[in-house]
């Protein structure tokens, strides 16, 4: 063992939110702002921790027995993709902290916040499926709580679904790997070296279709997304609700893809992840209470979609759009400021959308066409409906969609397609 | 004073269980159980009658654990569920479960063969369902001193069956025993989702956690570690939502609680029932299912898995009234050093140092014969 050992900077990331949950609890009921600046001082630090890991490329993997009678590890890592999630994870979860007004910062929130944060940066790290069910539950359970009251069953009932549905499809691969090495492993770089026959490839990508489908959601399940975000109104809870759209197209990439990169299954994802930027744009007037709420209803679609055209960069476009989205509802409506600031957020969204279908127009050109329909109409209604932003935080918008332009020429290779290059395979284990 | 004397003695016994889990690892996992429970509904706070009655449930308890001889822990078990009735009611249906019980080990005992495992398991069954009932009716004994009998009713329930599929492994009914656990499953989780009362809430609670013992029998051998570590995960979730709901009627209740540690306790109970990632114990349902696979039991296992999500279901309408932010908070009950200590205690158990839980029960599971 070398001495000294070298800092586990992934778990240091990952737990320090936790760290901070908790810490923010304690400060007294009366001393209001102090939790908050607990709370910001944590999220800072793991903003630090994760562009530190995203910078050293020696922080790739932590590795602990945890269950070896069961083949459960605690096990970290960190592909090219992910070292570019965690900074955005934990730019968003900052920026949720920091644009909370007063009321809605209190404890409770403010704790969920930090154990979304941790949650997500855990479902990005987890090199063990075990690991990632427990950072998945535990976040859909700080999602719920943070959500509007009004919508939260609603919500739980959607998410709990997906996380039942992707238990399955652990529990389905876990006894794959027992009876086909002998010995028990929840680890993810053994899942892509299962040999699976045809039909159970078919029904493995059907089961890990159903997680997103149910989880992201799609169409027919946008809604469920859509009243929960309706039904909040801190800023906040936006933020972190453009992070959790992330989850289970992450499940999607870490686990299904490695074992069914194709499917016939797949047409069937395609048309509903086509359908739902469509559908939201379409009936915004009628369903939708809250202007924008549309916007971020459509962005698990054009996530899904930026998953199975193999885009990184799609990814975590919606997520971008999303968080700035989340940063204009927090700002004050300024009548004074011009039209552009309005514009910026219509340019935005359809300039990821690009980034994410043109992979697709050659494969599925009826898909991508849909798909873009949906997106002008939905671009369109931004323009109709959002009102203007304040000068200050366009700026902020802006120097988000340049950090976004920044992930894509990184040397990582965010803009490559994604599944090209296998995150946690089993090449890369040897 | 005599409460402290029944715990010092409860520590002692837990000790007992440590030292003997080197030789009888199946007993003794058992008998921790059974004692932790007891100690737990001791130091809540119970009469000195309720004290003695749980005790006496507790040593037969772990008497049937240590019995290899099924002719003398049935009938054992049938008189330990007795032991939960305060009042005159529904005797007659225990009765009747008991008789079946009791006429399922005779018939084996005479002939053998699949229909007399089927009656026995059927009456250990329904003499667990009335029991159960009738502990946690009405309050008679409060939430905790019910719920620690209830749960000495599981163990016991749950080291005859896993016993009778160990000893009895060619004629054993294991279409049957995954159909009757998918029933008591299904019953309880019923009972979460729709129950407005909470005895009735907790029961349905305990009858499902209860089903999983029978669903995880067609798991064999390799079932029965992971089995027994849903049973420990089961007493743990069940006694803190005893203590967390203890005073209260309905449902409606929980959402006037004021202390947030109670919250906070009952949050951790009602989301390990539903074994819901990452509470105490989710992950012993993976080696449990592959268990059930290898015997080609999927569909059961897909039932099941459906069940389970509907009971984590009913289970969240707890968390979710717990943390209403509309309406006044009246009720001013705290929750007790105990309960936040077991909180914390599995919590921490079943995070940090499950190999050595996971170990323990693997030894027992191996020492079932």
């Amino acid at each position: 063992m070398p001495w000294p050992p070298a800092f586990p900077i992934l778990s240091a990331l990952l737990w320090t939110p936790a760290l901070g949950a908790i810490a923010s609890l304690f400060p007294r009921e009366g001393s209001h702002g102090r939790g908050r600046t607990v709370a910001l001082g944590f999220a800072a630090l793991a903003l630090l921790f994760a562009i530190a890991a995203a910078a050293m490329p020696e922080s790739g993997r932590e590795l602990h027995r945890y269950i070896p009678g069961l083949g459960f590890s605690y096990e970290l890592r960190l592909d090219s993709f992910g070292s570019i999630a965690v900074v955005w994870i934990a730019l968003l979860a900052l920026l949720a902290i920091l644009s909370g007004e007063t009321g809605e910062s209190d404890r409770s929130t403010t704790c969920l916040v930090l154990t979304t944060e941790t949650s997500l940066l855990g479902l990005v790290t987890a090199g063990d499926s075990v690991l990632f069910l427990g950072f998945y539950g535990s976040g859909a359970l700080a999602m719920t709580l943070l959500v509007g009251e009004a919508a939260r069953r609603r919500f739980f009932f959607f998410q709990s679904l997906g996380v039942a549905l992707a238990f399955v499809y652990v529990a389905a691969t876990y006894h794959m790997v027992w009876t086909q090495t002998g010995f028990p492993s929840s680890e993810i770089a053994r899942v892509s070296s299962l040999v699976v026959f045809p039909d159970e490839r078919e029904r493995l990508f059907l089961l890990g279709a159903s997680v997103l489908i149910f989880a992201a959601p799609l169409f027919p399940f946008v809604s469920s997304l859509e009243s929960a975000m309706s039904a909040s109104s801190a800023s906040a809870r936006w933020m972190l609700g453009a992070g959790w759209i992330l989850s289970a197209p992450l499940f999607f990439m870490r686990m299904v893809w490695s074992v069914t990169p194709l499917s016939g299954g797949a047409t069937f994802l395609f048309i509903l992840a086509g359908l739902s930027p469509l559908y939201s744009g379409l009936v915004q007037s009628r369903r939708f209470q809250a202007p924008g709420t549309f916007l971020l209803a459509a962005a698990p679609a054009i996530v899904s979609l930026g998953v199975l055209s193999f885009s990184r960069a799609g990814v975590l476009a919606m997520a971008v759009v999303g968080a700035m989205l989340a940063l204009w509802k927090a700002g004050p409506e300024n009548a004074r400021a011009g039209k552009l600031p309005r514009l910026v957020p219509a340019a935005a969204f359809l300039v990821t959308s690009w980034f994410v279908l043109e992979p697709l127009a050659r494969s599925s050109p009826t898909v991508v066409l849909l798909a873009a329909i949906g997106s002008l109409v939905l671009a369109i209604q931004l323009l109709r409906s959002l009102p203007p932003l304040t000068t200050k935080r366009t700026f902020v918008l802006l120097a988000l969609l340049l950090f976004w332009a920044f992930t894509l020429s990184h040397p990582s290779g965010l803009g490559s397609p994604a599944v090209t290059e296998a995150p946690f395979s089993a090449e890369e284990e040897e | 004073v005599s409460t402290r004397i029944v715990l010092i003695l409860d520590a002692v016994a837990l000790l007992g269980t440590w030292v003997l889990s080197g030789t009888d690892a199946f007993p003794a996992f058992l008998a921790a159980l059974v004692v932790g429970a007891a100690a737990f509904a001791a130091s809540i706070g119970s009469s000195a009658d309720d004290l003695f009655r749980l005790h006496v449930a507790a040593s037969f308890a772990i008497g049937i654990a240590f019995m290899r001889e099924l002719s003398w822990a049935v009938p054992s078990y049938a008189v330990l569920g007795l032991l939960a009735w305060k009042g005159r009611e529904r005797t007659i249906p225990y009765l009747a479960a008991a008789a079946a019980a009791v006429t399922g080990v005779l018939w084996l005992e005479r002939e053998g063969g699949t229909g007399a495992l089927l009656l026995l398991l059927a009456g250990l069954a329904g003499t667990f369902l009335v029991a159960s009932r009738e502990a946690l009716r009405n309050s008679r004994f409060g939430f905790p001193t019910g719920m620690a009998f209830v749960l000495v009713l599981l163990v016991a329930a749950s080291s005859l069956t896993l016993r009778i599929e160990a000893w009895f492994p060619q004629g054993f009914p294991l279409h049957a025993a995954s159909t009757l656990g998918l029933l008591l499953l299904a019953l309880g989780a019923a009972g979460t989702l729709t129950s407005t009362r909470i005895p009735t809430f907790l029961t349905g609670l305990a009858l499902a956690r209860g089903a999983l013992a029978f669903l995880a029998l067609p798991g064999g051998a390799s079932g029965r570690a992971p089995a027994l570590l849903l049973l420990a995960a089961s007493g743990v979730s069940l006694l803190l939502l005893a203590a967390a709901l203890n005073g209260l009627e309905t449902l409606a209740d929980v959402s006037k609680l004021r202390s947030v540690a109670r919250r906070q306790v009952l949050t951790v109970g009602a989301l390990t029932a539903g074994s819901f990632p990452p509470f105490p114990g989710f992950f012993a349902l993976l080696p449990l299912s592959s268990a059930i696979s290898d015997r080609g039991l999927t569909g059961p296992l897909v039932v099941g898995a459906t069940l389970l999500f509907l009971l984590a279901l009913g289970s969240m309408r707890l968390v979710f009234r717990a943390w209403e932010t509309s309406g006044e908070r009246t009720i001013t009950g705290r929750i007790g050093i105990a309960a936040i200590a077991l909180a914390m205690a599995a919590a921490l158990g079943f995070s940090l140092l499950p190999s050595a839980l996971v170990e323990w029960a693997r030894a027992a599971a191996l020492s079932v014969l």
